[in-house]
């Protein structure tokens, strides 16, 4: 009997399920999930999951390049501003400069990946760490925004916009849900299935060792700056769409709640850990949280409260995981995923 | 102090226009639901007291909601709470604060779902939110051109006038845009300053405000359009050691005890509490199927020395 329960406890502790870096987060999540409907019967309805779904999607498509930013070993705390400066410019350009809308949406993206461009640079090249440039770049980006905008929310912007927003492609969700979940998937395929990814990860998880072995770790960390600027742009004129107007607050706060979400998902804040799926579910999960709150009746100040409390329990069940797991195992105490395989990747000049 | 039975027939002061009759929005809900982001700022809960008080005065069950945060004013963290709690319960009428272009989509949106909606501290143009029925709110040029005209009175035509503003949003903006017009006329020898932005954060604010005495040694008089105005400039009067004529604006505790120690001149007594009331009491009446009008102004009074009594007894009414 014992040894039966001992033979089950060994499996589940070694099955794909556990291993997954995403299993920390889905368990939250389901759990979660359970306890606010059991507070209101009407949590897991259409309505209120859409609502769900609709709030996270600009925040998780942020996320996909913050997570990838993450693994490679770097962060960018800007994330909120410049989603906020791209729609402001964005819409400047739509309205009193008289561009067409495509043409400035694409030179908008164009702009905040050239943020993202300044951020890298000034990292790798440089050697500002980027805690620092990017908070230098978040005040700098808030700043603009109220130069640019003077602080007047930018409207009414042309019908086209208001359409893009206004778009139901499936029970509620529109374009920024589409856009969510395509680069979710490129994004996941990529790091999970293809050599860059491979190499995204031997960089996080020792950027000597990436070095050694060939590959030019800080092109892929300045890739990683401008795809996060990209998506953030991205992010900011696809919710402008929806607000119907470039406001000068939009943005405000993101780049705590993009952190939250992806460590809450299993990325590591010290590089080549975590996932991208992981990184968008831990942004899911805190929406949870937040619209779960509301459903329940409970005081909205709460909500701050929760997300904080929620992140320290997700990452604390992941360490438990992880001991759980390695304990006896390997010597350096990482799943194959995150062992430096020194065979990943080709040598890159 | 205005009671609720005068503020009462505010509701049904017409304006230009004739009084709708309402739709029929009966046998709806018994309760109502506020829309308002940063719901933690102090003026926010001052306006959101008058509403919780009369709603349960009227019967019903009330609730209010926005993103929690007492600094960053975020319609697009509200919206999804907004469907959440309308999905999770029933609503008979809705108050939304009709200060941004997100926050009029999202009064034309509900109101295309059946919700009757009521605004309160603005007035857009009539007809210009489609499905806001009707809005209580002060004239905000009003709460310039008062303040600059006694400034003006004090300071007889001699020195500088510092301005500041919270951040600009199209409120303080217009605040701040008919003080300068209204000050140009009246006292056309004095001089006023840039607009200073303080921000929410406090000791900023206050390092601006002395800043701002340190490098014009001929202000006398400061006007600030936000709610924390009158202690910035106090604290930042203190600091640079200058006596000014300060004029704030909002109610709240801290600006009374300002006034009241002599601090602070005066604030522009934004009816922030009564407004809230006279929105409850027109979306009632719509709800019960009474005629209404779209402007429903409510007047707002500078606070002085002379009246502050009066408002420290609306505060206490109000819980605050």
């Amino acid at each position: 009997m014992a040894i039966s329960i001992n033979s089950a406890i060994g499996k589940f502790r070694n099955s794909k399920v556990v291993a997954a870096p995403e299993f920390g987060v889905l368990v939250a999540l389901v759990v979660v999930s359970a306890v606010f409907q059991s507070f209101n019967q009407v949590f897991l309805t259409q309505p209120v999951l859409v609502s769900i779904v609709k709030a996270m999607t600009f925040v998780g498509i942020i996320a996909v390049g913050q997570a990838i930013l993450l693994i490679v070993g770097q962060l960018d705390l800007s994330v909120g501003a410049v989603a906020g400066l791209t729609a402001v410019v964005a819409g400047k350009m739509m309205t009193s400069m008289g561009l067409n809308v495509p043409l400035a949406i694409v030179l908008a993206l164009v702009f905040s990946s050239f943020l993202g461009f300044i951020n890298g640079y000034m990292v790798t090249k440089i050697g500002v760490p980027a805690f620092i440039q990017t908070l230098g770049m978040l005040f700098i980006a808030q700043g603009l925004t109220q130069v640019v905008g003077k602080g007047f929310p930018i409207y009414p912007l042309p019908d086209v916009i208001t359409k893009i927003g206004e778009t139901n492609l499936f029970i509620g969700l529109g374009w920024s849900a589409a856009v969510l979940v395509f680069v979710a998937i490129i994004g996941d395929v990529v790091t999970k299935r293809m050599v860059i990814g491979r190499n995204l990860y031997v960089i996080g998880g020792n950027s000597e060792v990436a070095r050694i072995v060939g590959i030019n770790f800080k092109k892929y960390q300045m890739s990683a700056f401008i795809l996060t600027g990209f998506l953030s742009g991205a992010a900011g004129i696809l919710l402008m769409s929806v607000l119907t107007a470039a406001t000068p607050t939009l943005g405000a706060g993101w780049e705590l709640l993009v952190i939250a979400g992806t460590v809450v998902g299993g990325v590591s804040l010290f590089g080549g850990v975590g996932t991208v799926f992981g990184a968008v579910l831990g942004v899911l999960l805190i929406q949870v949280v937040q619209i779960g709150l509301i459903t329940s009746g409970l005081n909205m100040n709460f909500q701050n409260v929760a997300v904080g409390s929620i992140l320290v329990a997700a990452v604390t069940f992941d360490v438990a995981r992880r001991k759980i797991k390695f304990s006896g195992s390997s010597a350096t105490g990482k799943t194959k995923e995150e062992e430096v395989p020194l065979s990943a990747s080709t040598s890159e000049k | 102090m205005l009671s609720v039975a005068l503020l009462s027939t505010f509701s049904l002061v017409a304006a230009a226009s004739p009084a709708s009759a309402a739709k029929d929005f009966k046998n709806r809900p018994k309760a109502l639901l506020m829309v308002q982001p940063m719901i933690d700022h102090p003026v926010h809960r001052l306006m959101q007291a008058g509403f919780l008080i009369r709603c349960k005065q009227l019967g019903y069950e009330c609730k209010v909601i926005g993103n929690a945060s007492a600094t960053v004013f975020d319609e697009a963290a509200t919206l999804p709470l907004v469907e959440a709690e309308l999905a999770a319960r029933k609503y008979g009428g809705l108050l939304i604060y009709q200060v941004s272009p997100p926050l009029f989509k999202i009064t034309t949106d509900l109101s295309k779902k059946g919700y009757p909606i009521v605004g309160w501290h603005a007035m857009p143009k009539k007809g210009s939110v489609v499905g806001l029925l009707a809005s209580a709110a002060q004239n905000i040029a009003a709460a310039g051109t008062g303040p600059a005209d006694e400034i003006c009175r004090i300071a007889k035509n001699v020195g500088t006038v510092a301005i500041t503003q919270g951040s600009l949003n199209d409120e303080e903006n217009l605040k701040a845009a008919s003080f300068r017009t209204q000050l140009a006329l009246k006292c056309p020898a004095m001089k006023m300053t840039e607009t200073g932005i303080e921000g929410f954060d406090s000791a900023k604010a206050i390092a601006i405000a002395s800043g701002m005495l340190s490098v014009n040694p001929d202000i006398v008089a400061a006007y600030s359009t936000t709610g924390n105005g009158a202690q910035t400039w106090s604290l930042g009067a203190a600091q640079a050691s200058r006596k000014i004529t300060i004029i704030g604006m909002d109610y709240i505790r801290q600006n009374l005890d300002l006034i009241r120690d002599g601090k602070v001149y005066g604030v522009v007594g934004q009816p922030l509490f009564e407004q809230s009331i006279v929105a409850v009491n027109i979306l009632d009446g719509i709800l019960k199927g009474k005629k209404y009008v779209y402007e429903n102004i409510v007047p707002a009074k500078l606070v002085t020395k002379k009246n502050v009594k009066e408002y420290y007894a609306i505060l206490k009414k109000a819980g605050q």
